[in-house]
């Protein structure tokens, strides 16, 4: 197995044809990382919206719970 | 053996064993992209007709490939949820579609460029090419739908269907070069005959089909791991991963 370009210039150059295959290698890297770190990040942001979800759902059981304390003991009043 | 099979489609289970698999899963995606890349970029002989450009090769067919197998594997499991109403089977049928999409995208793109030098254009109604831009917007359609509908079981049963009729397209792609006069070359490597290119061509092909691969088990689980989050949050156990306590 033998490194096919003699010099760093022949590799960039590509016998001429080096603006063809940079660009498809640059979509490939730009597309393939750049998916890559977004299905990363998807966890993270999807437990920062659970977060708020958890915290909208306490708050509601809270307020559910005062409400029905307060009518009961209206109730009793009556 | 069957447990393990059952236990997959738990998505409690999937979560956290897929925690413990994931860091194997992205160092060696990497690894065999290094490897693939040197093998393809540094190694390998150019073809005598196209010269350098041949290099695209190297990422443009496993793109092509993995853009195909996603969707097998998109419509697979659409299928089992469909028929066996799995839970998981969902998941990672709806995961599929967005990195299937990508590979289809880059495999299009490159070949975009790979054709300006070889055949003199970028784009040609061509039978291949054609049955290809419609694979794109098969996942494209597959995705609109699923986010058309409010409630996520409907949402699946709907995208599922989809997805299954449009399996046919894959035969149709993989034989668009035999059937139809197209620009398109034929394939080169098949599972019955030796394989029509040179050795250390063929090895960083199969180095990079790898690594493709590899990155699609890697980013689906990725995907996988998040929507279980989402579909799941009513659970104590992702109520307690998420904010660290049990209430």
């Amino acid at each position: 197995m033998t490194l096919y370009f003699q010099t760093f210039q022949d590799f960039i150059d590509m016998g001429g044809h080096g603006f063809f295959v940079w660009t498809s290698y640059a979509f490939c890297f730009v597309g393939l990382l750049g998916y890559f770190i977004y299905s990363n990040n998807l966890s993270q942001s999807n437990k920062k919206e659970l977060v708020k979800f958890y915290r909208k759902l306490t708050d509601r059981e809270q307020r559910l719970a005062k409400h029905n304390h307060t009518n009961d003991s209206s109730e009793v009043n009556e | 053996m069957w447990t393990w099979f059952y236990q997959l489609a738990s998505p409690k289970w999937f979560y956290q064993f897929s925690t413990r698999l994931l860091p194997w899963f992205r160092w060696i995606t990497g690894l065999l992209f290094l490897l693939g890349l040197a093998l393809g970029l540094l190694f390998s002989q150019v073809d005598y007709q196209q010269g350098n450009t041949v290099r695209i090769l190297y990422i443009h067919v496993p793109a092509a490939f993995m853009g195909m197998f996603a969707y097998v594997v998109m419509a697979i499991t659409g299928a089992i949820g469909f028929v066996w109403r799995i839970k998981m089977a969902h998941i990672v049928s709806v995961s599929c579609a967005s990195v299937g999409a990508l590979f289809t995208l880059l495999a299009l793109i490159t070949g975009a460029v790979w054709g300006k030098p070889t055949w003199g254009t970028y784009w040609i109604w061509d039978a291949r090419l054609t049955s290809f831009l419609i694979l794109f917007f098969l996942y494209l359609g597959f995705m609109a739908l699923h986010n058309a509908f409010d409630d996520k079981k409907t949402a699946d049963r709907a995208a599922a269907v989809l997805a299954i009729v449009g399996l046919v397209n894959i035969p149709i792609i993989h034989f668009s070069v035999e059937w139809w006069n197209t620009l398109h070359q034929g394939a080169t490597i098949s599972k019955f005959e030796k394989p029509s290119m040179d050795a250390d061509m063929l090895a960083a092909l199969l180095v990079m089909l790898a690594a493709y691969q590899f990155y699609f088990l890697t980013a689906l689980m990725q995907r996988v791991r998040a929507e279980i989050l989402v579909r799941e949050k009513l659970s104590g156990w992702v109520q307690k991963l998420v904010t660290g306590n049990n209430s």
